[in-house]
């Protein structure tokens, strides 16, 4: 397990944001747009003003800078604050739903009008109504920009990616990407992201989280519009960002995304055939034994095509 | 990653040293009354900076031990260490020292916690290969340990809230007392360990990944013992809160473990043999979630214990 870490109190964090953005070079204009006047970030820097975690937080993403590498200690209130937006996270990537709707609810009422938090309560709402699909398409895309729009004012859908984007950011560009009803609009639009991170991320292994969601879903819509060479080889790159984390995220849908283009591709020889279902039986215990609804499909895919016999 | 309350710090530093309130606004010099540092603790009242650092500087805190283990302007480093611990999950050395020597030429070597990081690893690595004793290992692991806790010798372990790089040690000096055969130490350390971990002070999937660590060796030392009932249990709990986080972590180790020990059961007659094939599920699960991990584990050591209770009746991809 690898941390670096940092005990910061209060207005100990301005200090290290100062020095953080000293060492990598960021100007403090291009690290404070949208988050906090230009003013006001001197103002941190040199510690004279105490900052919400929720900022310091914002600027260190902007930075790349994953606050995994740190530790902290805060006090009460934004530890709390902290807690709860980790458990509204926590609940919507455990698939709980219902209960990160109620959670957000509160937290709305609570603190969703001022900006950071509002951009917080946007996207987290957004990621929700994604995942459930009641909402209508062009609603959930709206949700998204809304996100965004809190720290990329000038974000539209149409400039070319460039600059610093923070993980929230891309979290939501991806999101926007994915509401687009257009298979073609949509690959052409996951290749520009895909060559964003290529430009700035593989290479320092930058932003891994948003990274591997993002390529999940390109490689999905690669193999939508049947290009399924590209489509194994993305899964390959993903797959070894995800082998670094001991956290499932996508890793079943990589695998089983995979094997169903190795399929559609054919197969050379039998070890070709045995990769696939190598594949496809990984995906299949992974899903099974996480309680995933489509396992049962998998499973008699497998059956029915290979003649594989679940013997237990 | 760890964000900590800043009560629960000063609270469990204070508890880990054995030392009353009174003592400790006594020897901070009355920087606070005991009601205020009460009042702290359980976050009933801001903490002033200075008094923070006060408190635990008196604790012995090192004012180095606030900062990161790579300092700032050392950022490079960063994602050095990943790929370092990369190498070592696959026993691949000679990469990882490589490595080590491009993160020393980046880091100041001086700074405490960066010393006590590039001498975990470097034990580790003469360790695995032979190059010391169990008994030595130990003892530099401790030395090790004292870098960023001076006081080690006077604290209970049970309170101490470490950090990440110190739970490392901690979990190398688990194996050590493995190696050297001595059961009781290492059960001691473990239970240690385990109350120290449910005291839930680091961020969950930390915990989880820590606790389920723990719960995986205390299996292993009660299989060892023929303790298979307590080995199960111990398994079993590892593998529920794991599963409810999507953590895959030492998942095939548990499940490898849990059916070792039914195994173990079913031999002396203590368990029905329709668990049979609940065993052998149990084997393919912990084959293909290690498959999931770029097979971290050595496949190898399950196919064998497939090979042993269930003759040809698996096949593997």
């Amino acid at each position: 397990m690898d941390h670096n870490a940092q005990y910061l109190v209060e207005n100990e964090m301005g200090l290290f944001v100062h020095e953080i953005r000293e060492a990598k070079g960021y100007t403090m204009e291009e690290i404070s747009q949208g988050i906090c006047s230009l003013a006001t970030l001197s103002r941190i820097e040199a510690g004279e003003r105490t900052v919400d975690f929720i900022m310091i937080e914002a600027l260190l993403d902007r930075m790349k800078i994953s606050k995994s590498e740190y530790e902290f200690v805060l006090d009460e209130e934004d530890y709390d604050l902290y807690m709860k937006r980790e458990e509204i996270r926590k609940e919507i990537y455990l698939k709980q739903y219902s209960q990160a709707e109620k959670l957000l609810r509160l937290y709305e009422k609570e603190h969703g009008e001022k900006h950071l938090h509002n951009q917080f309560v946007y996207f987290q709402k957004a990621l929700l109504e994604q995942n459930l699909q009641r909402m209508e398409r062009k609603k959930v895309r709206e949700l998204f920009q809304k996100a965004i729009e809190v720290t990329a004012a000038e974000y539209q859908q149409t400039i070319k990616l460039k600059g610093i984007l923070s993980d929230t950011e891309l979290f939501c560009i991806t999101g926007l990407i994915n509401c687009c009803e257009d298979s073609k609009e949509k690959e052409e639009k996951q290749e520009e992201l895909y060559e964003y991170f290529s430009g700035c991320c593989i290479r320092e292994k930058l932003f891994p989280v948003p990274y591997r969601s993002a390529m999940g879903d390109y490689a999905e819509c690669l193999y939508e519009n049947e290009k399924y060479e590209l489509c194994i080889r993305i899964c390959n790159e993903v797959l070894e960002e995800l082998y670094k984390t001991s956290k499932l995220e996508n890793r079943e849908k990589i695998f089983k995304l995979r094997a169903m283009a190795r399929e559609k591709k054919g197969f050379k020889d039998e070890t070709e055939k045995n990769q696939c279902l190598r594949d496809f039986l990984t995906a299949y215990y992974v899903m099974e034994f996480y309680g995933e609804e489509d396992a049962e499909r998998l499973k008699q895919h497998i059956e029915e095509e290979y003649g594989w016999q679940f013997t237990e | 990653m760890a964000v900590y309350r800043i009560g629960d710090v000063l609270r469990m530093k204070r508890e880990a040293l054995g030392i009353t309130r009174e003592k400790l606004c006594e020897m901070s010099g009355d920087i606070c009354s005991v009601q205020t540092l009460y009042r702290m603790e359980c976050g009933k009242v801001k903490v002033k900076q200075e008094v923070y650092r006060k408190l635990m500087e008196c604790m012995g805190e090192l004012p180095e031990r606030r900062y990161a283990s790579i300092v700032v302007s050392e950022y490079q480093a960063l994602n050095l260490k990943p790929k370092i611990h990369q190498y070592l999950r696959y026993k691949e050395f000679e990469q990882a020292e490589e490595t080590l020597e491009q993160l020393e030429r980046v880091m100041d070597r001086n700074y405490v916690r960066n010393k006590q990081y590039l001498k975990e690893i470097k034990l580790y690595i003469s360790y695995c290969r032979g190059e010391i004793s169990a008994e030595e290992y130990w003892k530099d692991l401790w030395e090790c340990l004292r870098h960023t806790i001076p006081s080690l010798d006077n604290i209970d372990l049970d309170r101490w809230p470490y950090n990440c790089e110190e739970f490392d040690i901690l979990a190398d000096m688990v194996t050590a007392y493995c190696d050297m055969k001595l059961p009781e130490k290492e059960l001691c350390l473990l239970e240690q360990l385990k109350n120290n971990a449910e005291k839930k002070y680091m961020e969950q999937d930390y915990y989880i990944t820590w606790h389920s660590y723990i719960l995986g060796e205390l299996s292993r030392v009660m299989s060892t013992t023929n303790q298979h009932e307590k080995s199960i249990e111990y398994c079993n709990q590892g593998i529920e809160e794991l599963k409810n986080q999507r953590l895959l972590s030492n998942m095939p180790c548990l499940l490898y473990d849990l059916a070792w020990n039914k195994e173990q059961l079913m031999k002396k007659g203590m368990a029905e043999k329709k668990e049979r094939e609940f065993c052998k599920k149990l084997l393919v699960q912990a084959y293909y979630l290690n498959v999931a991990q770029k097979e971290v584990y050595n496949p190898e050591r399950i196919k064998k214990l497939c090979e042993r209770y269930f003759p040809g009746e698996i096949t593997y991809f």
